[in-house]
């Protein structure tokens, strides 16, 4: 893969209006959802997933795409007139947008934040287009010893990452997905496991009303428990672009983009980790950190840039590798499945143009958003006053028509709701649910490797360890588990004291000579 | 930050958990870690006792290839993890029994939203059951017209406008997505 099919996937792409137009309709969609509190990415992508089966893949991927950009983006008009973010990704825009707005800037932050989500998302498309051909190139050294750990480590690190203060409880939440991803039919002998009885189990869980259930259900239940009531203070007349001011701060665009295009590399981490180190690097470093959290540009910017940045970083594993960046790239990967077009090394190689359209959409899709943050900012900010409990039960009714589109079962809408109710009482108990949709995702690739691999060695396990990039793998996944645990946190502080102790000794003997 | 903008704030929980600002801690009760991880065992257990009832040995396979042996180390895992999480609560409940509040069963669920939470859940179970038997447009406007009226703040006939405007406009986004998308709808 090369520029060449980038810019083939470009032009087929421009020469296709219908597709184009799926993508403004992709972006407008995403730019709603964000910007209602509650709704994530993810219910929105698992909702366009379920809607649009029945498109064309480039069809169905156009609009899936341009949600993504659209509610990543959208996600901070609650934040900033409401103080509630719309999406988890912009609590970090919370605390100096709303300030802003409450100066009577609102209208200024949203052109900030417009304008900086655009250019935060077209630096981690930019290196989209740079890293894949060069990541899925070194995929191709991947086989399967090396796969079951890239499966393993994208489940265990999201968990780690998912819930940073109580690491065990994210690794219970991939292995509780990876167990049950495991009910029905096997992939290699086609034996039903775990059915309890049910046919209609032989067939395993669907992913798309799990994801729906998982992500969505829960949001539906939330907002009838405690009533909420919004309102507007602020005006919000007509949003016009500021990239002479935001340009401003390039070093700081950079900074938070490359963030936010790391994080979003790393599997299970999403934009609302890099949004907040972003924020959190950019008060580091600013040479104005108590004007943070009182409407600093500077940290609004930050929280902006690197949100948006990181769903170019998302997308990078979920085509190279075939793992997702976060729980939205997730279901881009169950899209791109569903359509029969099968993320990873082999996708790079065989199909580049697929892989050159994608990157096309995407540009095109940061364009599209940005076209559309712009129209219609009065009409579309009302909306938000919109009571959650009006709201949610349409919600419910897309939920249920997506769940049903891809089998027509009425099963996989029972399954939604149960698994709705499993979120439910995860969050309630603290266990993030993105390793859990993870463990679904990523579990047959752990599965069929793991045993395929032990066939082809009659059952000895030497090459999941012995092989160099299998042994690496391992290694990261060892030392993420271990450096999670307080025994091998204090292991970890005690070797770089160690170390540090070793360091000044090495310096003063170099100075006695 | 206090947010004015928003009565009765609930943080929602999420899909991608924000890393959270200092200070913040995200500790539960640990009664509440005790049921939740007994639970997860339970599950984990019901998964190892299936694992074995599959043969590990048949003339298609052999222990390390058979179709059970994947998650039967996965559901190992979960019980190991969980029983580490019931372990530490149980630790954490006998250290902290002194202080830990009372349950107060009502109370709490009060707290919690439960009557609207369960009235909710209510709703729901009757549309599933509903699904299939009923004209799918007619069930979903009722069922948007009855969360707008049983969860109403203002008055109900402010309540009856804005639901029915939303299930007018959702049944009509629906019908035009099946017409464009030829979706077949339950």
């Amino acid at each position: 893969m090369d520029i060449l099919s980038i810019l083939k996937g470009f032009g087929n792409l421009l020469l296709d209006p219908v597709t184009i137009l799926y993508i403004f309709i992709g972006g407008q969609a995403g730019i709603l959802f964000g910007m209602m509190p509650g709704l994530t990415t993810t219910t929105a992508l698992s909702l366009l997933t379920g809607l649009t089966y029945v498109l064309a893949p480039h069809q169905a991927i156009a609009i899936i795409i341009g949600a993504y950009v659209g509610s990543v983006t959208g996600g901070s008009r609650s934040a900033i007139l409401v103080n509630i973010p719309g999406t988890p990704a912009q609590a970090a825009v919370c605390l100096d947008g709303y300030p802003l707005a409450q100066q009577g800037r609102a209208t200024e932050a949203i052109g900030l934040s417009v304008t900086a989500s655009t250019i935060g998302t077209l630096i981690g498309f930019f290196f989209l287009a740079l890293f894949t051909p060069v990541l899925g190139a070194a995929a191709m050294s991947f086989g399967t010893y090396e796969f079951f750990w890239l499966a393993m480590i994208g489940v265990v690190i999201a968990g780690s990452l998912c819930s940073p203060s109580d690491p065990i409880k994210g690794w219970i939440a991939g292995f509780l997905g990876l167990t049950l991803m495991t009910i029905g039919e096997d992939n290699i002998h086609a034996i039903a496991r775990f059915t309890f009885g049910f046919r209609q189990l032989s067939g395993g869980f669907a992913l798309i009303p799990v994801m729906i259930g998982a992500y969505g259900i829960p949001e539906v239940l939330n907002s009838v428990r405690h009533v909420q009531k919004m309102v507007i203070q602020s005006q919000v007349g007509r949003v016009v672009p500021k990239f002479h001011e935001v340009l401003k701060y390039k070093w700081l665009i950079l900074r938070s983009s490359l963030i936010g295009l790391i994080i979003g590399i790393i599997p299970g981490v999403g934009s609302d980790t890099a949004s907040w180190l972003s924020y959190f690097t950019a008060k580091k470093a600013s040479k104005t950190p108590e004007k943070f959290g009182h409407g600093s540009i500077e940290g609004f910017i930050a929280a902006e840039t690197g949100d948006n940045a990181c769903v170019g970083g998302d997308i990078i594993p979920t085509i190279t590798l075939g793992i997702p960046g976060s729980a939205p790239a997730a279901v881009l990967l169950a899209a791109l499945t569903i359509h029969n077009l099968r993320p990873g090394p082999m996708l790079v190689i065989e199909q580049p143009e697929v892989v050159g359209q994608i990157i096309a959409i995407s540009l095109v899709a940061t364009i599209a958003v940005f076209i559309l943050s712009l129209l219609m900012v009065k009409q579309m900010v009302k909306l938000l006053l919109v009571p959650r409990y009006i709201l949610m039960p349409a919600v419910f009714v897309i939920c249920v028509t997506g769940a049903y589109t891809l089998s027509g079962r009425l099963f996989d809408i029972y399954l939604m709701f149960i698994f709705g109710i499993v979120g439910v009482i995860m969050n309630e108990l603290n266990y993030p649910v993105a390793p859990l949709v993870l463990g679904f995702i990523l579990g047959p690739m752990a599965e069929d490797n793991l045993r395929r691999g032990l066939m082809i060695t009659h059952g000895n396990p030497a090459p999941f360890f012995t092989r160099p990039v299998s042994f690496l793998l391992f290694m990261i996944l060892f030392i993420s588990v271990i450096s999670a645990t307080k025994f091998g946190s204090k292991l970890l502080n005690s070797t770089s004291t160690f170390f540090k102790t070793l360091i000044p000794k090495k310096n003063k003997n170099i100075n006695e000579k | 930050m206090e947010n004015p903008n928003l009565e009765n704030s609930d943080k929602d929980p999420e899909e991608g958990q924000i890393l959270l600002p200092e200070g913040e801690s995200s500790e539960i009760d640990p009664r509440k870690e005790i049921v939740g991880s007994i639970l997860l065992i339970i599950v984990g257990l019901i998964f190892v006792i299936k694992a074995f009832e599959v043969p590990f040995n048949s003339n298609l396979w052999v222990v390390y290839s058979s179709p059970t042996i994947f998650p039967l180390i996965m559901a190992l895992f979960l019980v190991i993890t969980s029983s580490s999480v019931l372990i530490r609560s149980i630790k954490r409940w006998s250290a902290q029994k002194a202080i830990l509040p009372e349950i107060k069963i009502v109370q709490s669920m009060k707290e919690w939203g439960a009557k609207n939470f369960l009235i909710g859940t209510g709703i729901i179970i009757l549309y599933l059951l509903l699904l299939g038997k009923v004209n799918f447009f007619l069930l979903s406007a009722a069922e948007v017209l009855a969360f707008g009226i049983i969860f109403r703040q203002g008055k109900i006939s402010e309540a009856l406008k804005l639901s029915g405007i939303t299930a007018i406009i959702i049944i009509a986004i629906l019908y035009i997505i099946g017409l464009v998308f030829g979706i077949v709808f339950p």
